[in-house]
């Protein structure tokens, strides 16, 4: 059972803002996926080690410095930036 | 002459042997694309850009430089695969205006190969999805009929090729999205093995899962954009280092005599569609008929793949996209404090179905629920991987139908969550296990709707699967 606070929950975690009208349609469509995925705790899984990951990372490279992008190409597509940077909100009052 | 229903191969051979222009087959490809645009295969078309290179292709060819195969062919790219200087929307409203500033590893290599990209296709939003009906600039239409769905996600780049608007497409497949397209459309479909072509530059989706791979018209089109993209990249570390170089055009034998296809019992239960059923089951003869071993084996483990899924990709899903919060890319506004900028551009700029992943992600990963869905989901992994690992004791390849039925109706199955996730049920078994999976055509239903086949091989058996594929791709009796 998802209830409209568990929605509410997950969207602050999400960092979405879901209008009271939206609860519903959301909370019927993840009740719905996550009765699907609840098949997974049937499943014996007993003995099974993850801790050997299925994916496979491969050796890391070394942390070599190599040219990257500018710092203009970098903040190109920021909504709004000052001095070269990203520009927020103020964080401190 | 329309130069545009010649499959890849065949207008590189012309184009080597200067019996055609890559401008003319550029301007073709950009008449087609013009003629179609109701089908919203493309996000954007790039007409300068591609006409630029192909009139440096032509200069090139004829001032004598050697050339590769696919120096001077039109192409189109999903549009979450970052090409420098053009816009990458992933079909969000949250990424509308986003400009890449770099290349992502593929495109470098196509471009050190001369293509000429036309245009960025359409697909659901950050690759979501199984009809592009997710996509924020509506659903591309599928050619065979308009009123149905192009599949998805990678939904643009299989109706581009399949309506000869290019020669092939690059496309991304996390749990199906370039071989359920593929199939709904009628065209070929590859999914790599995991690791084999780098995933730098490509927006993630999940990124454990997601893969690059190409839509073509036929099986050896498929090897020869394999062929340009694969390969080791320092820049991605879960690329593989291992690999040797292989010439993918070298995979064709012609023949699968002593070949053992698998038909796996659990891809052929409840929910297949009868028409899907039986075009797969005369595969199988056809292939028995060419002196293949059709070997019937059971996976009690494999139908639990797509729960799976939806838990590791919409976690992955919900830690990837937690970059999306309106500082580096976004809206413009005027907001109070930083909190207000996160929560505006994030529930604005996303669409329905990316919230929703991101926040069953947040859901199984929270505190609570963690043990009981990501780790278990983690556990299932393993065990059908391993259940893979067993049947590829006995078989080379496994024969299953690529979606459960052919493309469906345009909003037929958007308000129905979890029957659109069930397109992917044959699909999502390959990434969940990292092995490479190839969609072939193979009939069509009783309304005229392309009908496509599936074949899975072992980690980087990409040339047995090709050759298999290719036995039935150029069979005579089309």
């Amino acid at each position: 059972m998802i209830t409209d606070s568990d929605i509410k929950h997950i969207a602050r975690l999400s960092n979405l803002e879901i209008a009271e009208n939206e609860i519903e349609s959301f909370k019927h469509d993840l009740e719905q996926v996550v009765n699907y995925v609840n098949t997974l705790s049937k499943i014996d899984t007993s003995g099974v080690d993850i801790k050997n990951q299925a994916v496979s990372l491969e050796e890391l490279r070394l942390d070599e410095v190599k040219p990257s992008l500018s710092q203009n190409e970098a903040i190109k597509n920021a909504p709004k930036k000052r001095a070269g940077g990203f520009s927020v909100p103020a964080v401190i009052e | 002459m329309d130069y545009t229903k010649l499959s890849l191969l065949e207008v590189s051979s012309l184009l080597q042997e200067g019996k055609v222009t890559s401008v003319e087959l550029t301007k073709q490809c950009l008449n087609n694309i013009e003629q179609n645009k109701r089908l919203n295969a493309l996000n954007s078309v790039c007409s300068e850009f591609a006409l630029e290179q192909a009139q440096k292709v032509d200069k090139m060819r004829a001032d004598g430089v050697k050339l590769g195969a696919l120096a001077g062919v039109p192409i189109t790219i999903k549009d979450n695969i970052n090409i420098k200087g053009l816009k990458t929307t992933c079909s969000s409203k949250f990424l509308e205006n986003f400009e890449a500033p770099y290349n992502a590893t593929i495109i470098e290599k196509l471009l050190a190969e001369n293509v000429v990209i036309v245009g960025k296709n359409n697909l659901d939003e950050f690759a979501m999805g199984s009809s592009t009906e997710n996509s924020a600039f509506g659903p591309a239409l599928n050619p065979h009929n308009t009123n149905y769905v192009s599949g998805g996600s990678s939904g643009g780049s299989a109706c581009a090729v399949a309506a000869n608007l290019c020669f092939a497409s690059i496309g991304t497949d996390t749990g199906g999205s370039v071989r359920q397209p593929a199939s709904l459309c009628g065209v070929v479909g590859l999914k790599p093995t995991y690791g084999l072509v780098s995933r730098y530059g490509i927006v993630a989706f999940a990124s454990s899962l997601d893969q690059a791979g190409p839509l073509t018209k036929t099986v050896k089109d498929s090897a020869l954009m394999l062929n340009a993209i694969c390969g080791y990249d320092q820049r991605e570390e879960t690329s593989n280092k291992n690999q040797p170089k292989i010439d993918y055009l070298k995979s064709f034998s012609g023949s699968v005599k002593g070949v053992k296809i698998g038909l796996v019992k659990e891809f052929f239960g409840e929910g297949l569609n009868s028409e899907v059923k039986a075009s797969i089951l005369k595969v199988a003869e056809f292939y028995k008929s060419k002196g293949a071993e059709i070997i019937e084996i059971s996976m009690p483990n494999v139908g639990n793949a797509l729960a799976c899924y939806y838990v590791l990709s919409s976690a992955e899903a919900a830690s990837n996209l937690a970059r999306f919060d309106g500082v580096k890319y976004g809206v413009s506004g005027s907001y109070s404090n930083l909190n207000e900028l996160y929560l505006k551009n994030r529930s604005n700029g996303f669409g329905k179905e990316v919230k929703r992943r991101i926040m069953l992600g947040n859901y199984v990963l929270s505190s609570g629920y963690y043990d009981a869905y990501y780790k278990k989901a983690k556990a299932v992994q393993k065990l059908i991987v391993n259940e893979f690992a067993k049947v590829f004791e006995t078989c080379d390849v496994l024969l299953t139908p690529t979606s459960p039925t052919p493309a469906f109706k345009i909003g037929e199955k958007v308000n129905d969550t979890l029957s659109m996730y069930l397109s992917d049920v044959y699909t999502v078994p390959v990434n969940i296990a990292e092995l490479p999976a190839i969609s072939v055509p193979c009939g069509f239903s009783s309304n005229g709707l392309p009908i496509g086949m599936q074949l899975i091989g072992k980690k980087f058996s990409e040339q047995t699967l090709f050759n298999v594929a290719d036995v039935f791709d150029s069979r005579e009796a089309k």
